[in-house]
């Protein structure tokens, strides 16, 4: 229990701290306020119109003040307009999400999809030249950064041979399932790439671990087909850094596709945060970055909860670490 | 403020778009308007006429054949919907007085408002949305008549206070107000409640050409109040044109449904348009290939020139009355190199514009010197600006401007964070340097604040495109030393040029009536920049439009009072889209 | 790995980073010689080209700008734009120019003309010091931050994990690009500067802090409890010289393994920047910037302009990773568990 107060009570000091950073950092920009003034109303603000902007974004209050109604805006969802096209901020942070939720779906799924299954083989024939051709290539995939991976994708599947669209024009799932998912098929390889890599490499190492433990010894004794033995008896324990791993990447993934996002023209989160730092559009930044950064965090402490929970050993060790 | 949609200077992808703000698209004085053979129906005049002023207008522009449609004999028939992919979205939408419009933000917002004015082909301009423009004797006070029976999408009446509250927002507008600077009152007419009457301190003559543009558009006076003080509603424009708002996604889409009333009919036929922001040129072309779009605007010399041969996908190319893409000088800022006209004809010495076009554009564009395109007023085949790269000429030049003022010359120059515009700017970067520079920076600005830095000055060298057009006071508001308030105080001439000469021949075109006087001026203005090398020529825009052989309908129209509007309406690139009809 | 990926969690002891590696008992035959001296090979190469980029004989120097057929690493060019490299026979530009050769250079040209294997070299250079002086002083700034965490634990750790928290809570590209923003001057003010490098360094260090105190408190924490430290305390030896002298040669080899391959995602991390634009500007080459702005050239056909820089960053990444693996392997057999 004390792990878990523990826990909470860091996640509160981060969330804090985070929203904190996040609200006030408006104030310290190079150029200071006059800078986001002239953002908003365009250059040449009357006295009055400042006044105007510096109380609608809170910028003349102390800091705590500002942190306060900040807050008070974030959670009753007033997150104001953009600078340029007066659009709520809140509409296009909910036009973004799905979008970064698919792509983090579909390409957790792909990578979970071919990695298990690959890293559960590889494991049982260790050595083999299929071992060495997955592990080979596995790493070779960690050394590709998604902005290389992806110009070769489109140039293979979008300009040579047409199979898909390039950009890729989003389509909701609902509108036309096919659309939508040849939309999606190239930015989930590029991200899954590394993930499979990563993935793969773990479970790969867990299973190689759990197959020399003596219960599998006694399993194959006992005479439990090859099947049954990988897939039930061995794969279960080794899941654990696997599934650690997959988890925190949730998080990670939403704003880490940045680069994926732009080299695609997709809307999503990661996308609308880089173009409003670009655009200058900084109370845009704040709260993508700051629901970003909550997701994070809110997964994180799952993480670690479930962790602790699961695993009895860990948990003890920690009360003692 | 400031997304001007920043597109390469020549080719694909992002143009330099025109800030247009007043832009009376209107009327040449006299010379032709080639608007021959740019009509997808051929019904065009083929008109090379030279207007009274004598000398040789005609166009030398290379004219492409119209493509092969016989709808000559096929009549517009209602209904269907296009999507048309556009180059760029634009900045503080949609409100007349703030929105930062550019050739994108035109295509799109005047199917929403009308403007009071026209251009039209008879080198003139045509009362439009006003029925009538009525100056007194000495063109020091207009006369704007409200059109009968005209109300706007949410039901408002348009009457001569509808005027009034859109021109005197449009006086208070940042960037509009100066264009409406001479403007002392606007009111509406005692005698008559559909009329305003605007008093200006100086004879304007040319007065209608600027309510054909931005300034002219005619928004509900109810919108407008419940807009003041509720943001979101501001993107949501209502006006009297032929198509109504139906949806605006920033940076997206902009969807619009038929005007059932419109009072100008038997336009629009079709039942709906979509505007689809694409800013990449290549993603544009790829999607009107795919059949994602139905139709696409595009200044991209290879894509052009693709379509110029495809007969899949009828192209119309605009090259009338262009805008011309150039390197922006900021001539004035103190302290700074380019004060001496030394250093700024050595840069347009040492630049091969040729080659730029050639390389980057597939030789689709014209070499510019002047700032005036074959069919504008004021175009001359040679003005004393440098013909040819001259790499001697440009050393020679430094070299004697660093005699007299040693130390490092340094130069930034300004561009965006678009690909190609990035590929000339190191071109550029080379020559100079060659020329004698001693240090050229690279400053890439993102688009949205590129306009607001040339606004406030905050540059040395920017490339960009503008003046298209037809009359020479459509340029009033970029060259005149009125319009270049110290840095850091927000000017349309951008460059901050101030030369009396040039104020003199401005002020004398603005208050003169005489079509032979106007071209001498407009000629002399050319010759002027050509000397002085305030600009560096680059080329004229040609724009095509290209789309799906099922899509008609990309040409002229006439206008009430019987004359036809001109294509491209003064500002190259641009179509009425209430004229678009498709095959059922 | 896309950007920095932070897998861990808060309190594991041991480092998943080594979770990845098979347990000692299993006999292993891992990348052979062959490829550990290929790979240290092919940096050798980078450096000293990325070093000597400007005088080195195999690297094309100083072509006159209106030349038809020498193109080099800085010199715009137009004639020569997009041409295809001399082994590719099956390719050919998009834009043909008169009197000029249909092939040339290693890596062909890009749109402005310039060799493309020069600009790779040269583009070495920032890649390498930019990741290279982050990892060092994040390195640094880790180290002492995990051991001083790790050795005295209390409100010290506290704090310092807390700290470490609240940075990874941001995702990682995204906290870059807001300090690399923040840091830069915001509207052009019409002077010739160069963008500063140091924002970016900064960014990217603050980036590999939290991992490497994490790894490094870990380690301290474990080799804390072991004999000769006791011992030593009971000799009383103080904290800092224990540190120094104790624990931290015995961390080391970690150190070193964690540093390259943090080297190695630095590269990546500075190229995903540069492929957003914010990295240095132009016209200094850094493989980001060249592989996007290969990336129009490559729709249109001229894909070597896009492929060439990102297959050398990739060899050199790989390289990296490769000696950082290595590195692990030698010297480490076990999973530090205290």
């Amino acid at each position: 229990m004390r792990y878990v107060t523990r826990k909470l009570a860091q996640t509160v000091f981060v969330v804090v701290v985070v929203t904190f950073l996040t609200s006030i950092a408006l104030r310290f920009l190079p150029g200071g306020t006059d800078v986001i003034v002239a953002l908003k109303t365009g250059p040449g603000a009357t006295p009055e119109q400042t006044a105007k902007v510096l109380e609608e974004l809170g910028l003349n209050k102390s800091l705590l003040g500002q942190y306060v109604s900040w807050v008070r805006d974030f959670v009753t969802g007033n997150w104001g307009t953009t600078f340029r096209t007066n659009q709520s901020i809140a509409t296009e942070v909910k036009r973004a999400m799905p979008i970064s939720l698919y792509l983090m779906i579909y390409g957790q799924i792909f990578a979970l999809g071919l990695a298990v299954p690959t890293a559960v083989w590889s494991a049982y024939k260790q050595n083999s030249r299929f071992d060495r051709a997955a592990t080979t290539s596995a790493f070779a995939m960690l050394s590709m950064p998604n902005f290389i991976v992806a110009p070769i994708l489109i140039l293979f599947f979008s300009v040579n041979n047409k199979w898909f669209p390039y950009p890729s024009l989003y389509t909701s799932l609902f509108d036309s399932p096919i659309d939508h998912f040849r939309a999606f098929a190239l930015p989930t390889v590029t991200i899954a790439i590394p993930l499979y890599a990563g993935y793969m490499r773990v479970l790969r190492a867990d299973m190689i671990g759990t197959l020399q433990s003596d219960f599998i010894t006694t399993a194959r004794a006992k005479g439990v087909g090859t099947g049954p033995m990988l897939f039930k008896h061995a794969l279960r324990p080794s899941l654990f850094s696997l599934v650690t791993s997959a988890a925190v990447n949730i998080g990670a993934l939403m704003g880490g596709v940045v680069v994926v996002e732009q080299v695609f023209s997709l809307n999503g989160m990661g996308r609308l945060t880089v173009q409003s730092v670009i655009g200058r559009e900084y109370p845009t930044v704040q709260y993508s970055v700051v629901i970003l950064a909550l997701i994070y965090i809110f997964i994180n402490l799952m993480v670690d909860l479930a962790y602790a929970w699961i695993d009895p050993r860990v948990r003890a060790s920690r009360a003692l670490g | 403020m400031g997304q001007l949609s920043t597109q390469s200077r020549r080719k694909p992808g992002r143009l330099l778009a025109v800030l247009v703000i007043s832009a009376g698209l209107i009327g040449a004085a006299c010379g032709g308007d080639d608007t021959s053979s740019k009509t997808t129906d051929g019904t065009s005049p083929g008109s090379e006429t030279t207007g009274p002023g004598g000398s040789d207008t005609t166009a030398a522009v290379a004219t492409t054949a119209p493509p092969p449609t016989s709808s000559a004999e096929m009549q517009p028939v209602p209904g269907g919907k296009v999507v048309m992919g556009i180059e760029a979205d634009t900045s503080s939408p949609w409100r007349p007085s703030e929105m930062v419009c550019a050739i994108g933000c035109y295509q799109v917002i005047r199917n929403i408002y009308d403007s009071l004015a026209m251009a039209n082909d008879a080198g003139s301009w045509g009362p439009y949305l006003a029925s009538a423009l009525t100056p007194n004797d000495d063109f020091t006070q207009w006369t704007i008549t409200a059109r009968d029976g005209v109300t706007f999408h949410d039901g408002t009446p348009f009457d001569g206070a509808a005027i009034v509250e859109n021109l005197k927002r449009g006086k208070e507008g940042i960037l509009t107000g100066n264009a409406l600077r001479p403007v002392d009152t606007i009111e509406v007419d005692p005698a008559d409640p559909m009329s305003a009457i605007v008093s200006m301190n100086t004879s304007w003559a040319a007065f209608p050409y600027t309510l054909a543009g931005q300034v002219g558009m005619m928004a509900s006076p109810t919108w407008l109040a419940a807009s003041d003080t509720d943001d979101t509603l501001k993107s949501k424009p209502v006006g009297t044109g032929p198509f109504v708002y139906a949806d605006y996604k920033a940076d997206e889409s902009f969807t619009m449904t038929k005007n059932p009333d419109y009072w100008n009919a038997p336009y629009p036929y079709l039942d709906s348009i979509e505007f689809r922001v694409i800013p990449d040129g290549l993603n544009r072309r790829d999607a009107l290939k795919s059949g994602t779009v139905d139709l696409i605007h595009t200044t991209n010399g290879e894509t052009i020139s693709e379509f110029r041969d495809s007969t899949d996908f009828p192209m119309v190319e605009i090259a009338n009355n262009a805008e011309t893409s150039y390197t922006l000088l900021h001539v004035t800022q103190e302290g700074s190199p380019l004060t001496d006209v030394r250093v700024r004809c050595a840069l347009a010495y040492a630049s091969d514009e040729q080659l730029l076009i050639d390389t980057i554009g597939a030789g689709v564009q014209q070499i510019a010197f002047g700032p005036f395109s074959p069919t504008q007023v004021g175009y001359l085949a040679s003005t004393g600006f440098p013909e040819a790269q001259d790499m001697a000429k440009a050393q020679e030049l430094i070299a004697a401007y660093k005699a007299d003022f040693p130390g490092p010359l340094n130069l930034s120059l300004a561009t965006t964070q678009d690909q190609t515009n990035l590929t000339i700017a190191q071109q550029q970067q080379q020559w100079w340097t060659e020329a004698g520079v001693d240090n050229v920076t690279i400053d890439q600005i993102d688009q949205g604040n590129y306009i607001v830095t040339a606004l406030l000055g905050n540059f040395q060298v920017f490339q960009w495109r503008n003046h298209g057009g037809f009359d020479l006071d459509q340029q009033y508001i970029w060259w005149h030393s009125k319009a270049a308030p110290p840095v850091g105080e927000l000017a349309l001439n951008f460059g901050r040029i101030r030369d009396t000469q040039l104020d003199a021949l401005l002020d004398e075109n603005r208050a003169s009536a005489d079509p032979a006087r106007k071209k001498e001026i407009a000629e002399e203005v050319n010759r002027l920049f050509g000397t002085q090398c305030y600009d560096l020529w680059g080329s004229y825009t040609v724009w095509g439009i290209a789309g799906k052989s099922t899509v008609h309908g990309v040409n002229l129209f006439t206008l009430p009072d019987g004359t036809e509007a001109p294509f491209g309406a003064g500002i190259a690139g641009t179509f009425y889209p209430m004229t678009l009809w498709v095959e059922q | 790995m896309t950007d920095i990926e932070v897998i861990t969690d808060s309190d594991a002891p041991e480092v998943p980073l080594m979770a990845s590696q098979a347990p000692a008992k299993v006999r292993v035959k891992r990348r052979g010689r062959v490829t550990k001296w290929l790979a240290i090979g092919w940096l050798a190469f980078i450096t000293i080209s990325a070093v000597g980029a400007n005088s080195l004989p195999y690297i094309s120097q100083d072509c006159p700008s209106n030349s038809k057929t020498c193109a080099d690493a800085l010199t715009s060019n137009l004639r020569l734009s997009e041409v295809p490299p001399t082994w590719a026979t099956f390719a050919e530009t998009p834009k043909p120019v008169k009197d000029t050769p249909s092939h040339l250079g290693i890596m062909g040209t890009d749109k402005n003309g310039r060799d493309i294997f020069a600009r790779s070299m040269l583009g070495a250079r920032t890649s390498l010091i930019i990741a290279g002086l982050a990892i060092t002083f994040g390195l640094i700034i880790g180290t002492f931050l995990g051991m001083v965490a790790g050795y005295f634990r209390g409100w010290v750790d506290t704090v310092i994990e807390n700290l470490s928290n609240v940075l990874l809570a941001f995702p990682a590209l995204l906290l870059a690009i807001f300090l690399i923003t923040f840091f830069n001057p915001p509207i052009s003010t019409g002077e010739a500067t160069t963008r500063p490098i140091w924002p970016i360094i900064l960014a990217l260090v603050i980036l590999s802090i939290p991992p490497l105190t994490r790894l490094v408190r870990a380690n301290t924490i474990a080799y804390a409890q072991r004999d000769f430290v006791v011992a030593a305390r009971s000799l009383g030896a103080k904290g800092s010289r224990i540190l120094f002298k104790e624990i931290l040669p015995n961390i080391v080899p970690t150190l070193i393994s964690f540093a390259l391959t943090g080297l190695a995602l630095l590269i990546v991390a500075e190229g995903a920047l540069a492929f957003l634009g914010l990295s240095v500007e132009a016209p200094v080459p850094t493989w980001g910037s060249m592989i996007a702005a290969g990336s129009e050239p490559l729709r249109n056909g001229a894909w070597w302009v896009a492929l060439m820089p990102a297959f050398v960053m990739f060899l050199t990444v790989l390289s990296v990773n490769l000696l950082g693996d290595v590195v692990a392997q030698r010297f480490n057999t076990r999973e530090a568990l205290g």
